[in-house]
């Protein structure tokens, strides 16, 4: 096993993936962060939690814009394609829900990977909360 | 055997051994000492050499020793005492020398110091040579006791016959007045008892000292039970289970417990009492109890037959269908998707409504697609169907796909020539050369067009001089988003002689007149041999209206016979599309609402719950957003459901995503002897055409990696049976060699039984599978540098041959694409807590 040497460990990048409490519109997403992957880099998806605290809209029942993904999910998708995140952490009703810990998500091929938070209904606002670490190996 | 040296387990270890004054001088090769002649005049430089030779001889199983403490730490990961060393010595003994060392009948142990009788002399002759033979006993009771214990002996035995070192006899070590001294023979020094005692004692001390630590050794040897942190236990016989590691979780003084991986409490356990000397093993899911046995490294396990082995050996490297079955024996909590029906093509008879293109069925405007995914029935319950899907700005028909019932080689349309009179169908017709023709009443010259009908087949010749009737036109129907397209051909000759063809295209929209997008004033050229394809120089054209449109190609003049195999159209006006899909799979239906990315795949997930039907279709409908074509290339239904975790395995949630990276270790490993093999020079080149890379390279890659890991990779229906492979039985029965098998049973393939199984059919097993659409985010097996370049629709690698290493990726859309391989479910994690 190869040592960590503090070159080795300066060129690991922790990046916070931080949202406060926002309000989130109907069929709307944030765009949290873009990160670049070169060649010989690797990005791990470490945690990410997507909070929704409350529902704005009193009332309706959620239609939904992406069944799947509940009524809010924060997730890594790649390029700008914004049908199915790779990793995500997916809300179907108020809580804090995270995506596994015990799993290692990683991205070796390059391109830009970016984080975005999605209001998946449209009918309802919703107040959302975002946290998460991914880890860049440069 | 003799010598075991218990009576050595007295001796107070020191924890080095000192060079001291310690001289090869061919000791370790030779063996020998440096003579003395007594007729000779005395020489004490010759007595001090043969002290530092015997001292060096020390150095050897000091060595020695540690090399197999070495072993018996990395075999039982216990950590065996051994002295440290103050230098490089290689831990082979050489064999004896008889002239120094006269064997027979005496204790090896024993050393005959001088006395104040003695002569010089009797110190090379007796001292030196009882030093001598303690050396070589202790370096041969290790040397036997490791060749005993081990697989693979750390050690070379001198005496492999046992005629120097009888294997039975006294056990007693004598400690031979050893002293710590380190004094040396030295001509300045006082002829008297002590300038030869004095160094000798020290000698026997340095031997006690290896021997004591040979003896604590040979404890661990006789009964490894008793200081083993770590087992590597085979069951034989009827379970046929492979080796597995296991760990010790307690020792209280009583008893010792070890327990196979993952260490949870119910998981087979190997108990050792101390006091009684036996070994129980508990078997997992079992209540048959284990009869506790008298240790042994082989003992009766719980059914007849079976073995509990003891292999002491390093445990050999696993490979990542060993980590597979592992992993597979933690369930975790949480959400379990299962995978269920799987349509990989649809740009077949699978699909109907939508446009069928030639790589996928597609919905090129808002549309509706049905998809019969199988044949088979779909369980009531949650499900999940993900879609592989690519916006494609390019719409690719084939000839064949047209409304005229035209139809030709290779998926292609053929325009029909010397077309006789009663084959009239419902086409366009040119009449060429001749009188002309009659059809219904009507007469037709050469170079007019007439329309069959099934009213009649039939037409008759105006005159002597025969006309010919051959196809003139073929209609595609389909519809696009509104923009500015181009159309270009790919078409041929089939027989005879032309050098071009007159081709006339017409974009006819359903409320508007034709419009030319190719016209035909100049042929479209034709030089190759007959069925050499050509692109047609592209027309263009604006679609005002998503609506249908039919798309006439008419073959207005040239020789020949005018082939097109292939149309397609173009786009350059979008490169982000929004997609409203809502997908029904029997009751259940669910929406997708997403923006594309033109030539990037994705995967679309619908999550829907439905009652239980069959065939397995599903019916996609997309609605308002006509910006971009799309392509559904696969389609992947799984059941959602709720894993049940393992009892008590709360703390091994991580254990799945160990056992993926101890895979991945396990398959680079394999690979660097791939590379080692081959060697650079040689070695495979995966891309295609510089650094592309598509399925094909991808099945390529996956050959050399497998070469040195035959169960890489589970494959529904192999070509053959390869030897060092194994293979599970999916009809019964399978006939192997003289073997025959049930369904579930396995087997490995063999150099001489074959390569063919004479009835049923297997899969071949592995730990990575084809990659499905509902895989995204999972453990996918890829080569290091390969890379999808966005917005251009490339796959690549940037690396090239022997550093095309494999890694563990999270899977995407495009790597479902080109092929990969994705871990198996027994890997899987639920994706969110």
């Amino acid at each position: 096993m190869s040592l960590l040497t503090p070159n080795r460990f300066s060129r690991i990048v922790n990046i916070p993936i931080t949202l406060a409490q926002t309000e989130l519109r109907r069929s709307k997403s944030i765009r949290i962060g873009d990160w670049a992957v070169k060649l010989g880099q690797k990005l791990q998806v470490k945690c990410l939690t997507v909070h929704l605290v409350k529902v704005l809209t009193p009332g309706p029942l959620a239609d939904y814009n992406n069944t799947a993904l509940g009524m809010a999910s924060v997730g890594v998708y790649f390029g700008p394609m914004m049908c199915s995140p790779l990793v995500y952490a997916s809300a179907g009703n108020v809580g804090a829900f995270t995506v596994n810990p015990f799993t290692t998500y990683t991205f070796l091929s390059p391109g830009i990977y970016s984080v975005v938070l999605s209001n998946n209904t449209n009918n309802l606002d919703l107040s959302v909360v975002v946290t998460g670490s991914l880890k860049l190996y440069t | 055997m003799a010598g075991k040296l218990e009576s050595a387990l007295v001796i107070v270890l020191r924890d080095s051994i000192r060079w001291e004054s310690s001289l090869d001088y061919g000791t370790s090769t030779s063996g020998t000492l440096v003579p003395v002649n007594p007729a000779a005049v005395f020489d004490p430089q010759r007595y001090q050499y043969r002290d530092r030779q015997l001292s060096y001889r020390d150095l050897i199983n000091a060595a020695a020793i540690v090399e197999v403490a070495v072993d018996v730490s990395d075999v039982y990961n216990y950590p065996a005492p051994k002295p440290m060393m103050e230098g490089p010595v290689w831990p082979q003994m050489p064999a004896a020398d008889p002239a120094v060392f006269p064997t027979s009948g005496t204790n090896f142990s024993q050393v005959r110091h001088v006395g104040n009788t003695s002569i010089a002399y009797d110190a090379a002759r007796y001292a030196d040579a009882d030093l001598y033979g303690r050396d070589y006993l202790i370096f041969e009771t290790l040397a036997r006791a490791a060749e005993t214990a081990f697989t693979v002996p750390s050690i070379t035995r001198l005496d492999a016959a046992g005629t120097v070192i009888p294997s039975s006899g006294s056990t007693a070590w004598s400690l031979a007045q050893g002293q710590m001294l380190q004094s040396d023979i030295n001509s300045a020094l006082p002829l008297n008892r002590d300038l030869f005692k004095l160094p000798d004692r020290n000698l026997a001390d340095r031997d006690n000292q290896m021997a004591g630590y040979t003896a604590r050794l040979l404890q661990v040897f006789q009964n490894p039970f008793a200081f083993a942190e770590r087992l590597f236990v085979q069951i034989s016989g009827t379970e046929g289970m492979e080796p597995e590691v296991y760990a010790l979780i307690s020792d209280d003084g009583v008893d010792r417990t070890w327990v196979a991986e993952p260490a949870l409490s119910n998981r087979n356990q190997i108990k050792y009492s101390i006091l009684d000397k036996t070994l129980t093993w508990t078997r997992e899911n079992v209540d048959e109890v284990h009869v506790p046995q008298l240790y042994a490294m082989s003992i009766p396990g719980i059914e007849v037959g079976q073995t509990v082995d003891t292999i002491p050996s390093v445990p050999d490297r696993k490979d990542a269908q060993f980590w597979r079955a592992k992993a597979g024996q933690i369930v975790p909590e949480g959400q379990m998707l299962t995978d269920g029906h799987y349509l990989n093509f649809t740009a077949s008879d699978a699909a109907s409504d939508g446009l069928l293109q030639i790589p996928a069925a597609s919905m090129t405007v808002p549309d509706r697609l049905i998809l019969t995914v199988s044949s088979g029935s779909l369980e009531a319950g949650p499900h999940r169907v993900s879609l592989l899907v690519k916006p494609q700005p390019i719409v690719e028909i084939a000839g064949a796909s047209n409304t005229t019932q035209t139809s030709g080689t290779l998926g292609g349309a053929t325009w029909e020539t010397n077309v006789a009179s009663g084959a009239v169908a419902e086409q366009a017709y040119l009449v060429e050369g001749g009188d002309g023709v009659v059809y219904l009443a009507g007469t037709y010259l050469p170079g007019d067009v007439f329309y069959g009908t099934s009213t009649s087949s039939v037409y008759n010749q105006v005159g002597a001089s025969a006309s010919t009737v051959r196809q003139y036109a073929t209609s595609w129907a389909l519809a696009l988003p509104p923009g500015a397209w181009s159309l270009t051909l790919d078409y041929t000759n089939l027989t005879g002689n032309t050098t071009g063809f007159g081709v006339r295209a017409e974009y006819v929209p359903s409320s508007s007149s034709p419009v030319d997008v190719i016209q035909d004033i100049v042929p479209l050229a034709f030089s190759g041999a007959n069925g050499d394809l050509v692109t047609s120089p592209p027309g263009y054209f604006d679609v005002a209206t998503p609506d249908a449109f039919r798309l006439n190609v008419l073959w207005t003049y040239g020789d020949g016979d005018f082939h097109l195999r292939q149309l397609t159209f173009e786009s350059t006006d979008n490169e982000v599309g929004r997609f409203d899909l809502s997908g029904t799979l029997g009751t259940g239906t669910a929406r997708v609402n997403v923006t594309g990315q033109r030539y990037q795949p994705d995967v679309m997930k619908l999550d829907m719950t439905s009652g239980s039907f069959s065939p397995v279709v599903l019916t996609l409908q997309t609605g308002t957003y006509a910006e971009l074509p799309l392509q559904v290339v696969q389609v992947h239904i799984q059941s959602i459901g709720t894993y049940t975790p393992t009892a008590l395995s709360s703390e091994f949630q991580g254990w799945r995503q160990e056992c993926v990276e101890r895979a991945e270790r396990a398959v680079q490993q394999s690979w660097n002897e791939a590379v080692s093999a081959y060697r650079k020079i040689g070695f495979p080149v995966f891309y295609t055409a510089g650094t592309s890379w598509n399925y094909v390279n991808t099945e390529n890659w996956m050959s050399v990696v497998e070469v040195k890991h035959p169960r890489l990779r589970e494959m529904d229906y192999p070509a053959q049976i390869t030897p060092g492979r194994q293979y599970e039985v999916t009809v019964a029965p399978v006939v192997y060699g003289s073997d025959t098998y049930q369904a579930g049973d396995k087997f490995y393939g063999v150099l001489s039984t074959g390569t063919l199984v004479s009835s049923g059919s297997v899969k071949q097993v592995g730990a990575f599978a084809k990659a499905k659409p509902g895989h995204i985010g999972k453990p996918c097996l890829v080569p290091l540098g390969i890379e999808f370049v966005q917005f251009t629709d490339a796959v690549i690698v940037n690396l090239t041959g022997t550093l095309c290493m494999p890694i563990i990726a999270a899977c995407q859309p495009w790597m479902v694409e080109a092929g990969f391989y994705a871990a198996q479910s027994d890997f899987w994690t639920p994706d969110f807590l």
